[in-house]
């Protein structure tokens, strides 16, 4: 059945705030605005980086907070995001993908590397946030492994 | 209190109005339209930039022609691609925004030379929005601009 304009303006609404959050998340990364950051997970949000053969993941506003503020004072990215799509799940839920350039403020914003975000986002009241985060880097140079290796690891 | 279907219609087709002036800014950039750029300013629109050591300003669209006529006059002729483009709507035809660019120099070989971030305030003119003011602020940048 064909959807009606209402359903459809809806959507495009969705799809919309939904290409937002990377966005803002890269702003957020660029200006030191790690509190911005948590904001845009929902309470029980999870973000996992996979990257150097290891797995780190980090679940709700506390822990998030605690590892965002030592891994941007570590590393300093200044990140680009490309390539966002997006599947609307229906109920609310959505998942995504998006690939991401990352360069060193401390470094005269030389390449740090890169790597792709597998999300999942969810709607809380009228706001779009990401249930989870899963960020698989394809390369890293030393210095962003090793900033990496710091978080805070969590099984 | 929800939105209307006409709001939310209506501030999709705003968001859209708004995301396309920084893609045509640089589509002009790369195809050297100078008054192609100075048409996305408001009449009153000025560009502001801002970087490590001096801060110029180009108010209205005289000032703003002679700018981005001298574009290309110095060691860097930019080739700009935009990325991660927030944008807040203020209402009453009113929004700001910000966005994150890279600059590679068609004069040497398309070397990649810096980046920075615009930080705009955006009107609506009619029907079509315009950049009320652009701020450019210099992250790093390996060459003089000019």
């Amino acid at each position: 059945m064909a959807k009606s304009l209402e359903q459809t303006v809806m959507e495009l609404a969705d799809r919309d705030q939904i290409r937002e959050l990377p966005q803002r998340y890269c702003d957020c990364v660029w200006r030191g605005d790690v509190d911005g950051l948590v904001n845009l997970f929902a309470d029980e949000g999870v973000f996992t980086i996979i990257g150097n053969q290891r797995e780190t993941t980090n679940k709700g506003k506390a822990e998030l907070l605690k590892t965002y503020k030592s891994a941007l004072a570590a590393v300093t990215p200044r990140p680009y995001i490309h390539n966002h799509v997006i599947e609307l799940k229906g109920g609310g839920r959505a998942t995504g993908r998006c690939y991401v350039e990352l360069r060193d403020a401390s470094n005269n914003l030389s390449w740090l590397g890169t790597g792709h975000y597998q999300d999942e986002y969810v709607k809380v009241g009228d706001d779009w946030k990401f249930q989870s985060r899963r960020a698989q880097m394809v390369h890293m140079e030393p210095k962003l492994a090793s900033g990496t290796s710091g978080m805070q690891e969590k099984k | 209190m929800a939105k209307s279907i006409e709001q939310v219609a209506g501030e999709l087709a705003d968001r859209e109005g708004i995301r396309e002036l920084p893609l045509k800014y640089c589509d002009c950039v790369w195809r050297n339209d100078m008054t192609g750029i100075v048409d996305l300013f408001a009449p009153d629109g000025e560009f502001i930039t801002k970087g490590f050591k001096r801060e110029h300003r180009a108010s209205g669209r005289d000032a703003l022609l002679k700018l981005y006529g001298g574009l290309t006059q110095g060691e860097l002729t930019p080739r700009p691609y935009i990325h991660n483009h927030v944008i807040d709507l203020q209402g009453n035809g009113r929004a700001t925004g910000r966005c994150y660019v890279e600059l590679r120099n068609l004069k040497n070989n398309m070397e990649w030379v810096g980046s920075g971030y615009y930080e705009d305030e955006y009107a609506k003119a009619g029907d079509e929005w315009k950049f009320k003011s652009r701020t450019f602020r210099t992250v790093y940048m390996s060459v003089n601009p000019g």
